[in-house]
């Protein structure tokens, strides 16, 4: 039954072992995907080119609905798996940054690795800024330590937050992905026209 | 062909939802372990640890654990085991919102004895906490292990005189007092007592996942 | 060589999702990026000046060993990875990807504002689009779920403005 580590089947160093192979197949799907290339990435934007919305929601409906089916078999014990902690109003402002961020640099810090490797010259430039970003966010800590801790809810998920069953919450996710889909392609082919 | 195999694709997710949502997710995860079973799990002396164990931790500053104090509010001011926290009997099953209370630590309950602890113990696992433990004979065997340890009569073994004057010099700290430390022996250098458990090393919660 | 063709998103989607699936089955974690940077940052700044990272309550959460960390490994992975993949469809080049209607200095100057946005926004968040809309999607974390929005709205709401930079 997993989560295998925190089982305590194999030591923190095997551990890295597995990081360094989940990093290169994570890299891998996103190179495949598109994601090392800023304009393919920013005219999701534009509604040109959905890539982004269908490969982020294809894997996040995957993995959910493989996590609560292991979880229903008992090949997993989800309460041992890492759940975002929730900070409402820290999430919230800091989306909304890295959102105008995004749009501006067309990298996230994921994909700017990827573009990065490929040669992408925004790519590296991008992810010395993000680095640069991240200093200046340390240096102006204390003054918005506040914020940064504004809205603590903890470990909470989104059937425990409304009180409904995971397996609806799920079933609702599924919808609105597959809805999205379908309308994603049909934007595509009223805005696209490029292929991109 | 390209559409249909996308059509065939969100239909099976849209199948797959539809079974998660009638499925008996959250029930399953909650399903609570036979208090028969907890009974049997009670009488292994795997989920005791020993005072001495105990003392080893406390004196190691060990990070990775927590003692739970689960006797009376009276008792508790008396005397408690050093860096012990306090929750009554009564409030076990609220341990979970209690702000001392950190589930990445091990938990070892202690009480005058091994009867309520042991109530405690079997709340607990049904609570679903998984890593607690009980002091083995409670607080009463705690402070006469410490307070007035019995020497090793006859044929002793070098073992069996360290664990005395272990008990000896963790006295001061356990307890408070000030009691000189046994000298008769020169078998300072003997080698500590092996922990019979083999504990999990405490884990630092992990940091944010990005 | 020539370019090969991306592969279809919902392939590449579910990859990504077995992947990160797995992750969870094994480490019994998710997926991340920025976090790896931040350390990579705080060693830096660390052989500099080491006192300043000290002293600041913020780095010194970030001041360890950065190869004693899961998510350093990883990033080193996802390059390992991203090389890999982008060499095998022969998309190994350097360019600038960018529209037609910006200069090359442009685009860099842009890449670098937004590099450092989305940096302050990472860490405000606590993760990016990988650790934090991914991970905390796919384990129905409401922090999770309700950044992936603003991160879309953030985005969507910026677009107008930046649009010679990529139409």
């Amino acid at each position: 039954m997993g989560p295998f580590y925190k089982m305590g089947f194999f030591s923190e160093q095997t551990g890295f072992v597995i990081a360094l192979l989940t990093g290169a197949a994570f890299g891998f799907w996103l190179e495949r995907a598109g994601f090392g290339q800023s304009r393919k990435l920013a005219l999701q934007f534009y509604f040109r080119d959905m890539t982004v919305l269908k490969v982020m929601f294809t894997a996040i409906i995957t993995a959910m609905v493989g996590l609560l089916y292991f979880s229903l078999f008992g090949w997993i014990d989800l309460s041992m798996i890492y759940i975002n902690p929730t900070f409402l109003w820290a999430q919230i402002v800091g989306g909304l940054v890295l959102g105008v961020g995004f749009a501006i640099g067309g990298y996230c810090p994921g994909t700017s690795v990827v573009g990065a490797v490929t040669g992408r010259i925004d790519g590296i430039v991008f992810l010395l800024g993000a680095m640069s970003g991240m200093i200046v966010f340390g240096e102006f800590f204390p003054l918005i330590e506040k914020l940064y801790t504004a809205g603590s809810m903890g470990d909470i998920t989104l059937p425990k937050y409304f009180n409904i069953s995971s397996g609806i919450v799920a079933f609702i996710i599924l919808l609105a992905a597959v809805g999205m889909f379908v309308g994603g392609e049909w934007l595509e082919k009223k805005f696209g026209g490029e292929e991109a | 062909m390209q559409i249909s195999l996308k059509t065939i694709g969100f239909s099976i997710l849209l199948l797959l939802g539809l079974i998660l949502a009638f499925s008996p997710l959250d029930t399953v995860r909650k399903e609570q372990i036979p208090t028969k079973t907890l009974l049997e799990e009670l009488q292994k002396e795997s989920v005791y640890v020993q005072a001495d164990e105990l003392a080893q931790w406390i004196i190691d500053k060990d990070p990775g654990i927590q003692i739970a104090d689960i006797r009376s509010e009276k008792d508790f001011s008396n005397y408690h085991i050093p860096e012990s926290i306090h929750i009554p009997f009564g409030q076990i099953e609220n341990i979970e919102k209690s702000d001392l209370f950190d589930e990445t630590k091990m938990l070892i309950l202690a009480s005058n004895g091994n009867t309520r602890a042991g109530q405690a113990w079997i709340l607990l696992k049904q609570l679903g906490i998984k890593d607690v433990y009980i002091l083995a004979g409670g607080l009463n065997h705690w402070v006469q292990n410490f307070s007035n340890p019995e020497h090793p009569k006859g044929a002793y073994t070098d073992d069996e005189l360290f664990t005395y004057q272990f008990r000896k010099a963790a006295g001061t700290v356990m307890l408070g007092q000030t009691l000189s430390v046994a000298q008769d022996n020169k078998a300072t250098d003997a080698k500590p007592k092996p922990i019979r458990r083999k504990r999990k090393k405490a884990k630092k919660k992990v940091d944010e996942g990005c | 060589m020539k370019e090969s063709k991306f592969m279809s998103p919902y392939l590449a989607g579910i990859g990504l999702g077995l992947t990160m699936l797995l992750a969870f089955l094994i480490m019994g974690r998710g997926l991340g990026a920025s976090g790896a940077m931040m350390r990579f940052d705080v060693w830096i700044l660390n052989l500099f000046a080491p006192a300043h990272t000290a002293s600041n309550a913020y780095f010194a959460n970030y001041a360890e060993n950065p190869l004693s960390n899961w998510l350093v490994f990883e990033v080193l992975g996802v390059m390992i990875g991203g090389f890999l993949s982008g060499a095998l469809a022969g998309r190994l080049k350097f360019v600038i990807g960018k529209g037609p209607r910006i200069s090359n200095r442009g685009r860099l100057i842009m890449a670098f504002g937004g590099g450092a946005i989305m940096g302050i926004g990472a860490r405000l968040a606590r993760g990016c689009t990988s650790g934090l809309a991914l991970t905390g999607g796919a384990t129905l974390s409401l922090g999770g779920w309700v950044f992936m929005l603003c991160v879309f709205g953030g985005a969507y709401a910026t677009a107008w403005f930046v649009r010679k930079q990529w139409i």
